[in-house]
């Protein structure tokens, strides 16, 4: 089968981030490639939503670079959207410099979103008050843009433009099965729908890699098969880039391409689910070294 | 259809209506006529059944128009039911001749009290931004409202602009402070926040107290008489133009200069009213609501919270300005007095007492909040005590406020 070029969607180099004394995350490297199913594991306090906090601008990285592929086809450093690119006179470095000044003290972590990262947290954070519909339209609240004057004081034809965003919001509800659910709270939601709510929202903002958080977490067997067949589908039928931390081994085993190894905030394996099960710096991580 | 449970309504009617007797029967039903005692068992009868009825007819009556909003199709918002849609108008049309008709029915006195819950109102409407759509607890809301007075006594004082053209500047200068308030609390939640903005509100009332040579001290600012596009209310003319009573062959009346006022505010607190109502509806008032919910997930999913909070900030304090220059107009006299703490205290009361997040909860909790105290001026020294018995009585029954704030509602096809 002709396979389309590869190409890196991500590629994290050198990743350092420290805590005071602590090195969470010591010289980090892997990539990912576009259209891929990829996942991060590692035993607990590894660095694994270290990483994510880095890829998502929640953390600063202290070192090493984070190249993201816009949808132009750019790479795009994501320190530069933090305005945390070192100084330079060069004449393009520059003008992207003072673009992005502002950023390194009013904070830029929506701009990581906007340039196509999306994700998802290990502990939900729907927003419980509301209903499960605007959950997904405050997703969307970048198609909104320039409608103020319009949803203030023209409510019929704010109804009119709301229709595309609710009829993508429809799309969603129903391919996570929430659509008779649509008007709940969602707070009130059982805990795997609230699960696939923050999976749909994400959605939602039309990332082109989607971060997943211990997405299995909580679930029981059958949920967690439905949402291998619901990540599976995100890539096949939405074009999206997945990367997931996951604990459940199945999982991980049954649906990723490619998995990276965390360990003491290293990357101590990378590799085919086959390569990972094998090898024995691996297993040692997980389940310790035999005493000879 | 659904049916109203009677049983439950009746029940309802009656708890009510002891509850509000034992309120009412204490400050009402004893009239002290010189040095006598008088007891009027009937008098605070009309108080209580009035809340009663309007009470159990805001539970039960409006109910068989709430339900079956389902059913309607169309990816549309199911914001309108037709019925709804009939009795909301019919309750607002009721409402607005009322409130137009109060500055031509009632005494100066009452008029002026109307000015003063309308403010109030105001207030309240721009703080339900700030904390109840953003959940930004604002302890010095105060010293918003101080702003916009101040900008009105000095402006008027020192450049001589008048009422009008202060009014647009006193919103621009207090949501310039709001934007000032909020750039240091960017990165506070809850209690600090609330330090904060605490600390904020004294920090601007300390320096209107002490910068003497600006705006007077504790001795206060002088406020011009309202005019009408420059054309005095006064008896006789101050500078020679004509007068307003003259010029519309009124006759003179002490009161025509506060019926104006009285309408420009309700204007504008309609204008207030409306816009904080659409606001959840909106995709701006959605970001809102969601970084009261989550600020985390709203920037991850590419909401600037910096942008969305300073806004908050910044409409509710232009709000609040905009009240200031009202009350100044008012008062015709300001001083730091009026804006101390316990200003910021109660428009937060008023705010959680009506809901928090919800626009007409927050509206009947402002009149009431206002006009209990000067329907209880013959208790005055007992009016805090009553308030905060109300407060606590609230928040024991009804914890989210008079009005619970309700998500829309929204239908696919």
């Amino acid at each position: 089968m002709a396979q389309k070029r590869e190409e890196k969607i991500l590629s994290v180099t050198n990743l350092q981030v420290s805590f005071g004394g602590i090195r969470a995350l010591d010289g980090v490297d892997f990539s990912i490639l576009e259209g891929s199913i990829s996942a991060l594991i590692g035993p607990n306090g590894a660095g694994k939503t270290t990483v994510f906090n880095c890829l998502t601008g929640f953390y600063r990285p202290s070192g090493g670079s984070i190249n993201f592929k816009n949808s132009q086809g750019h790479s795009l450093n994501l320190a530069a959207l933090f305005g945390s690119l070192p100084f330079s006179w060069n004449r393009d470095q520059l003008s992207t410099y003072f673009k992005y000044l502002p950023n390194k003290f009013f904070g830029g972590t929506h701009l990581v979103t906007r340039a196509g990262i999306g994700r998802t947290f290990q502990n939900i954070r729907l927003f419980k008050e509301l209903s499960v519909t605007e959950n997904l339209l405050i997703a969307m609240h970048r198609d909104f843009r320039g409608t103020l004057i319009k949803g203030l004081f023209f409510p019929k034809i704010y109804q009119q433009n709301e229709k595309k965003q609710l009829s993508k919001a429809k799309y969603w509800l129903e391919r996570v099965g929430l659509l008779s659910l649509a008007n709940e709270r969602a707070g009130d939601l059982p805990y795997g729908l609230q699960r696939k709510l923050e999976i749909a929202r994400t959605m939602c903002v039309n990332p082109r890699l989607i971060c997943l958080d211990e997405p299995a977490a909580g679930l029981n067997p059958a949920e967690t098969e439905e949402l291998s067949s619901l990540i599976l589908s995100l890539k096949e039928i939405d074009k999206v880039t997945v990367l997931l931390i996951e604990h459940d081994m199945s999982l991980v085993m049954n649906i990723c391409e490619q998995i990276v190894v965390l360990n003491y905030g290293q990357v101590i394996a990378k590799g085919t689910p086959e390569e990972i099960k094998n090898n024995p710096k691996v297993i040692s991580a997980y389940l310790g070294t035999e005493n000879v | 259809m659904s049916h109203i449970p009677f049983k439950k309504c009746v029940k309802d009617f009656l708890a009510t209506f002891l509850l509000a007797c034992a309120i009412f029967y204490p400050l009402m039903g004893f009239v002290l006529n010189g040095f006598e005692l008088e007891i009027k068992p009937y008098r605070p009868l009309v108080p209580a059944l009035s809340m009663a009825v309007i009470r159990t007819f805001f539970l039960y009556g409006l109910q068989p128009f709430l339900q079956n909003q389902w059913q309607k199709s169309g990816a549309q918002r199911v914001e309108k039911k037709e019925k709804t849609a009939l009795l909301a108008i019919v309750i607002l049309i009721a409402t607005i001749c009322f409130t137009l008709m109060v500055p031509f029915l009632f005494s100066n006195y009452w008029l002026n009290v109307g000015i003063l819950c309308l403010i109030y109102i105001l207030l309240a409407l721009g703080l339900n931004i700030v904390v109840g759509y953003a959940g930004l607890l604002d302890l010095g809301f105060v010293g918003f409202y101080a702003v916009g007075a101040y900008t009105f006594g000095i402006l008027s004082s020192y450049t001589g602009l008048g009422f009008w053209s202060v009014l647009p500047l006193a919103a621009l200068v207090a949501a310039g402070f709001g934007i000032l308030l909020g750039f240091p609390v960017l990165r506070m939640h809850g209690d600090y926040l609330a330090i904060v903005t605490l600390g904020f509100g004294e920090i601007i009332r300390l320096i209107l107290n002490n910068w003497t040579e600006l705006t007077g001290g504790p001795n206060g600012m002088r406020i011009p008489p309202l005019t009408f596009f420059g054309i005095e209310f006064t008896r006789r003319s101050k500078y020679g133009g004509p007068l307003f009573h003259e010029l519309f062959s009124l006759e003179y009346s002490s009161a025509t200069r506060f019926q104006l006022l009285y309408l420009v505010i309700l204007a504008f607190t309609c204008l207030v009213a409306y816009i904080s109502w659409r606001l959840p509806k909106i995709a701006i008032g959605r970001s809102l609501l969601a970084l009261r919910e989550d600020e985390i997930a709203c920037r991850s999913l590419g909401i600037n919270h910096v942008g969305t909070k300073l806004m908050a900030f910044a409409s509710g304090a232009s709000i609040a300005g905009v009240a200031g220059v009202f009350f100044g107009a008012q008062q015709r006299f300001i001083n730091p007095t009026s804006f101390t703490f316990f200003e910021s205290a109660l428009i937060l009361a008023i705010v959680v007492l009506g809901g928090l997040g919800s626009t007409v909860g927050v509206i009947i909790a402002a009149v009431v909040m206002t006009a209990l105290p000067e329907l209880l001026r013959d208790f005055s020294e007992y009016r805090v005590l009553l308030f905060g018995l109300l407060m606590v009585i609230m928040m024991i029954a009804k914890p989210q406020g008079l009005v619970r704030q309700k998500y829309s509602q929204y239908t696919f096809e």
